[in-house]
């Protein structure tokens, strides 16, 4: 079975340091004839979850009867968010809880000072106040931490917090490498993300508390993640199928057919078999390269290699003095690189 | 006997949720990181607490609020405080 992750809007209600540029300060929500399409059509080709993603997803405008339809279409559900809204939205939503697989919580730093200083103030606080709703109703809920040059030293701590305020889990990403996250002095340098990945997996293997490690780090193999193993399908709030949330164009460089993808325009059938044929053909592309001259240690993060691939990095030229320019320069991978 | 001159101050440590529309309030200690989920007469005590009320205005106000008679309100007072003292929710004033 596989899941659909729908980004119901743009909007959000926080401006965080760590956020993409530009990518969610907009105005925009996905319309409801395009939820329609997907709900009626998605079930047939396997998808059973659905999971909103935004901006900040309970922020649409008809976010309890998205979910209302998505519970009577028998889908399972869950979204991502930052907590802010959850006390506002929770009457709304409370009586399709029993098909929510999870709610997962953005948490970023152990205390009010670490978490608020990347979300805004009073942003921890809030988010105590809605999982203190979930704890009160046996909702389920995780946590996705983001781990940046900011709060990578808590990682331990963050783990044990998770645990002690009673979430199912806690999965570590890492944020990716935008001009903001080097601006602002977050981006993860290479030798963190190696040490960052030893981070986890020891916590990992020293408790029996469910500890994740998002897409993105060292790894030998070409699809590690969801998107690229096919099982998970992106759709942005432009109605859109997308490769995945991670890359800030959402993979359309890498999948190249942007209006037969538009559910605004055409069915679901036909923008799912453009998609399917498009993942193919990436795949096929990275394996080729790999089978080529994929050695180096930058093409082994899967993230780096996907924005690379669409052309994603070359603002990079314009920090020749970073860490992560130098590691690339000598690994000789700036920009796409070339199959032959 | 209570005193019902004593009053109280309610933990910094602690974040209160309201549940809207259900008439309670959810509990978390930050310190310990336990929760506690407190009715509609239970977050009415609580409020009264924190604003510095003694045990006798308290009393008086849940007699007065929820029509219920002295002994019945200072049963429920009483046996609430000892419950946050217990957990560390609230403290001597
Ligand atoms: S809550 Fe998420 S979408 Fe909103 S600004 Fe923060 S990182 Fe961006
Ligand atoms: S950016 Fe590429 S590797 Fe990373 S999660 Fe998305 S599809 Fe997977």
């Amino acid at each position: 079975m596989a899941t659909l992750l729908i980004e119901l809007t743009n909007r959000c209600n926080l401006n965080c340091r760590h956020c993409f540029d530009q990518r969610h300060g907009g105005h925009d929500d996905i319309r409801l004839p395009v939820i329609e399409k997907i709900i009626g059509r998605a079930g047939e080709h396997d998808f059973d979850t659905i999971v909103f993603t935004g901006g900040e997803p309970t922020l649409h405008r008809q976010f309890p009867q998205i979910v209302r339809r998505v519970y009577e279409a028998g889908y399972r559900f869950g979204f991502v968010s930052n907590g802010q809204n959850f006390q506002k939205i929770y009457p709304q939503i409370k009586f399709f809880l029993d098909r929510l697989e999870t709610i997962t919580f953005s948490l970023d730093g152990v205390t009010p000072e670490s978490h608020d200083s990347l979300r805004g103030d009073g942003t921890f606080t809030n988010l105590l106040k809605a999982i203190s709703i979930c704890v009160a109703k046996e909702i389920p809920f995780t946590f996705n931490s983001v781990l940046t040059a900011h709060n990578i030293h808590e990682i331990e701590l963050l783990a044990g917090l998770a645990q002690q305020l009673g979430s199912g889990g806690v999965r570590f990403g890492q944020l990716m490498l935008t001009p903001a996250a080097m601006d602002h002095g977050l981006a993860l340098t290479p030798d963190m993300i190696n040490t960052v990945a030893d981070k986890i997996e020891k916590l990992k293997e020293s408790h029996t508390y469910p500890i994740g490690m998002g897409p993105g780090f060292y790894t030998a193999l070409l699809f590690p993640c969801a998107s690229l193993q096919m099982a998970e399908l992106t759709i942005t709030h432009s109605g859109h199928l997308a490769l995945c949330c991670h890359l800030p164009d959402h993979g359309s460089a890498l999948l190249h057919q942007d209006s037969q993808l538009d559910l605004n325009h055409v069915e679901f059938e036909e923008a799912f078999a453009t998609w399917q044929g498009a993942v193919q053909s990436y795949r096929s592309t990275k394996k080729i390269y790999f089978n080529n001259r994929g050695k180096g240690f930058a093409e082994h993060l899967p993230c780096w290699f996907c924005q690379s691939y669409s052309n994603q990095v070359n603002w990079l030229k314009a920090y020749a003095n970073t860490h992560w320019f130098r590691f690339i320069e000598e690994n000789n991978f700036l920009g796409r690189p070339s199959n032959d | 006997m209570i005193d019902h001159n004593q009053s109280f101050k309610t933990s910094p440590d602690v974040v209160v949720t309201e549940l809207d529309g259900e008439n309670e309030s959810v509990l978390l200690h930050l310190g310990t990181k336990k929760y506690y989920t407190l009715n509609e007469t239970g977050v009415r005590i609580w409020q009264l607490l924190g604003e510095g009320d003694t045990i006798g205005e308290v009393i008086r106000k849940i007699c007065t609020e929820y029509e219920v008679s002295s002994a019945s309100a200072e049963k429920s007072v009483s046996e609430l405080i000892q419950s946050l003292l217990k957990e560390a929710l609230l403290s001597q004033g």
